[in-house]
């Protein structure tokens, strides 16, 4: 399945972007990470997660031609995952996936790969508790909602790129981030 | 001192917008600076967690390399492929052709064999039929015309035979 990649993200330029996609092996390295935290805390399975990522990359390659470097390959390569994963959520498979569990990807698991820092052993499991919390309240959250926190808070993007990577405006982007800061306060605050 | 910052103006702050409005509410007031203090802790904590789970994820990941996993043909061994596709499809036509020329020519003969043996036969069967028939009648007409039947004829002639020995006397 060949998506067709919007307008804005296929305009003219980009020697190096186009070089940069005919490395394959240099493009997984450097993008990997980043596409699979996207996908593997919005579909919050970790099998189906590294997939998913493969599709995106396998994606990538075949529709490189399109790419005219409008934008970063970073964007382009997330709007892919974006969509694959929007695919997803939306067929029958992913029912499979959130029935099954077996290799959903756990807040505890997740927590334990906390920095330890140089905070006491009380501050760190305080900290851990937290992570869990923010993880838990990920999973409560709407798809957009979740990917777009994942975009901003764990990927760091700006407003802009998400705005290009999801096909929102930029309002609706801050809304959705919003809300989902609004329900991580709630859980935070009532814990605290 | 106004009251605490909004949820938007407390947002806007964690997204990298800020204001000086905001900016001093945050000196002034330890309240809303704790909260979103806990709140980017929680959230950066959470963040450095994803990133190394996620190393940690992709470095025990055994799946096979996308692009190295499908065979790539070179362009040489296509046009091979294809002409032979090429060959085949040619050997299927010219073979087909054949056997519809066959199949024709089998078609045309049978027809034509029907056509001669159906009405001779026909024509043999009718004529001697016909003559079987005309020897009926003719034996049938024969043996009406006659004015004795058949089993007479004897006592007849020796009727005659009297007859002509009398007049003799």
């Amino acid at each position: 399945m060949i998506q067709t990649l919007p307008v804005e993200l296929i305009a003219a330029s980009g020697e190096d972007s186009i070089s940069e996609l005919d490395d394959i092996d240099a493009l997984i390295r450097q993008y990997k990470p980043k596409v699979f935290r996207l996908v593997a805390f919005s579909v919050a399975d970790r099998d189906a997660a590294e997939s998913i990522t493969q599709d995106c990359f396998l994606k990538a390659h075949l529709t490189r031609n399109q790419f005219r470097g409008d934008c970063s390959v970073s964007t382009w390569l997330m709007r892919i995952a974006f969509n694959l994963v929007r695919d997803h959520t939306k067929s029958q498979k992913f029912r499979f996936w959130k029935n099954a569990a077996a290799t959903a990807v756990d807040a505890h698991d997740v927590s334990q790969h906390l920095a330890s820092g140089a905070s006491s052993a009380e501050a760190q499991l305080i900290a851990k508790q937290r992570v869990e919390m923010v993880h838990q309240t990920l999973q409560e959250l709407s798809d957009k909602q979740r990917s777009v926190f994942v975009m901003r808070f764990v990927e760091e993007m700006d407003l802009p790129d998400i705005a290009a990577v999801t096909g929102m405006s930029l309002p609706t982007v801050k809304t959705h981030l919003y809300r989902a800061v609004g329900a991580i306060r709630a859980r935070l605050g009532a814990t605290l | 001192m106004s009251a605490h910052l909004t949820h938007e103006e407390l947002t806007d702050n964690l997204l990298g917008v800020s204001s000086l409005t905001v900016n001093a509410h945050l000196l002034n007031c330890p309240a809303c600076a704790n909260e979103l203090d806990q709140l980017k802790g929680s959230i950066a904590g959470f963040r450095g967690a994803a990133h190394a789970w996620s190393e940690s994820a992709l470095a025990a990941d055994h799946t096979v390399p996308i692009v190295r996993a499908r065979p790539q043909r070179s362009w040489t061994a296509n046009w091979v492929l294809a002409a032979a596709a090429m060959v085949l499809l040619a050997a299927g036509f010219v073979s087909y052709l054949r056997y519809r020329q066959a199949g024709n020519q089998e078609v045309g003969n049978q027809a034509h064999s029907v056509q001669v043996a159906v009405p001779a036969t026909g024509v043999e069967d009718s004529r001697s039929q016909i003559e079987k028939d005309n020897e009926l009648m003719s034996q049938v007409n024969s043996e009406i015309a006659e004015a004795v039947p058949a089993p007479m004829q004897p006592l007849q002639l020796s009727q005659s035979a009297a007859s002509s020995t009398s007049a003799a006397k």
